[in-house]
């Protein structure tokens, strides 16, 4: 396999590795708000996290951004709290409220781009003497598949919840919120017991 | 009341900021043909933390360091490569031999190897088995890089539990 399939290969398994589910949760999350019939809006929204953290990965992975990674690991959760939280609280929508949750998403995929470079990093410590540019490709690439596959699921379990079973979207939006946030929150609960 | 809750966050994220660490259990490394050795020069490359602990507890040595590698430190890690990372060529084994090591990273410490006794003129195939501290940790990856100079190809391969061995098509002529 070439280095660009083989980060590509790389990048999906990270974001889809049910073991590091942080990411997941984060995506699963931000969906939650959305009704079915709202996908177009669900893809600006994801496609603001990508450029976020397509940013971050790029400048962290080349060395020009450094920051804290335990620091990093900390706020993403804190993120899909956030996120959850906003599920719930949020009310009407309006053109400039999704445009506050476009820069939200922005804002969220910057973080989860530095916990990206951390794993990155960890696949090019001490090979770093050969470019990088394609192995971060592929590995963006992979994740930028892997996420487009989660939501599809999600959206799938969504038409089948909604529209099949005919739950009602606010209790679908609370369910899932509910467990993003309980998830979450036993993250940083287990990282402060853990001192 | 905001400002109560803004806080409470700030504590949280400070104390929990030492903590949360997402564990990676990784090593890298790269397989290579040195001209002017005339031999095939491994690199490994691990996080200091996780093999000098290892190292410790299965050797008993608490005393080892890698900052001041001592002949039995050398020994030591030389003869774990050798029992978790087995290199074939042409499916004939080599020894690996320690060259050097170096601290390249604030937590990465590098071994560079060769080949004990290495003479083929034609690299047909490598065959590799990497368990490198898959007994110490079940999510170990192990990155290998193979590619034999800057012209030929990569091949790049994660080793890890249930999934420890691996023959590389090479066909690279050595001169």
């Amino acid at each position: 396999m070439s280095d660009i399939g083989f980060y590509f290969k790389e990048g999906i398994h990270h974001i889809t590795d049910i073991k590091g589910y942080d990411h997941m949760l984060f995506i699963i999350t931000l969906c939650a708000f959305y009704r079915f019939d709202q996908w177009k809006r669900l893809t600006v929204l994801v496609t603001a996290f990508t450029i976020g953290h397509s940013l971050t990965l790029a400048l962290s992975s080349l060395d020009i951004l450094r920051i804290n990674q335990s620091l990093v690991e900390t706020l993403i959760p804190v993120t899909i709290l956030l996120t959850s939280i906003y599920n719930v609280v949020a009310k009407a929508k309006k053109d400039r409220k999704f445009a506050l949750n476009y820069l939200l998403a922005m804002f969220f995929g910057l973080i989860h781009g530095m916990g990206f470079s951390n794993f990155f990093k960890s696949m090019m410590m001490g090979i770093s003497d050969t470019s990088i540019v394609i192995p971060l490709f592929g590995f963006n690439l992979g994740i930028e598949v892997g996420q487009l596959f989660i939501v599809a699921i999600f959206m799938a379990i969504l038409y089948i919840s909604t529209r099949i079973m005919h739950v009602q979207h606010r209790d679908w939006k609370i369910f899932i919120s509910g467990g993003g946030a309980i998830m979450s929150l036993s993250m940083i609960i287990n990282a402060i017991l853990s001192i | 009341m905001k400002y109560k809750i803004s806080m409470f966050l700030v504590l949280v994220i400070l104390f929990s900021a030492k903590s949360i660490a997402h564990p990676i259990k990784m090593s890298t490394g790269k397989v290579s043909y040195n001209k002017e050795q005339r031999n095939i020069e491994v690199t490994l490359n691990f996080f200091i933390d996780d093999f000098l602990q290892h190292l410790k507890v299965i050797y008993h040595s608490q005393d080892l360091d890698f900052k001041e590698m001592s002949k039995d430190a050398l020994s030591i890690v030389e003869d774990y490569i050798r029992n978790k990372l087995k290199i074939s060529v042409n499916f004939k084994p080599y020894e690996l031999k320690i060259l050097t090591t170096n601290i390249i990273e604030e937590n990465v410490f590098q071994v560079i190897l060769i080949l004990d006794n290495f003479n083929p003129q034609y690299i047909k195939t490598i065959e590799i088995s990497n368990e490198l501290l898959i007994d110490a940790f079940k999510d170990q990856s192990n990155i290998i890089h193979i590619q034999m100079d800057k012209d030929s190809e990569s091949q790049p391969y994660r080793f890890m539990r249930g999934n420890t061995y691996k023959v590389f098509k090479i066909n690279y002529q050595c001169n």
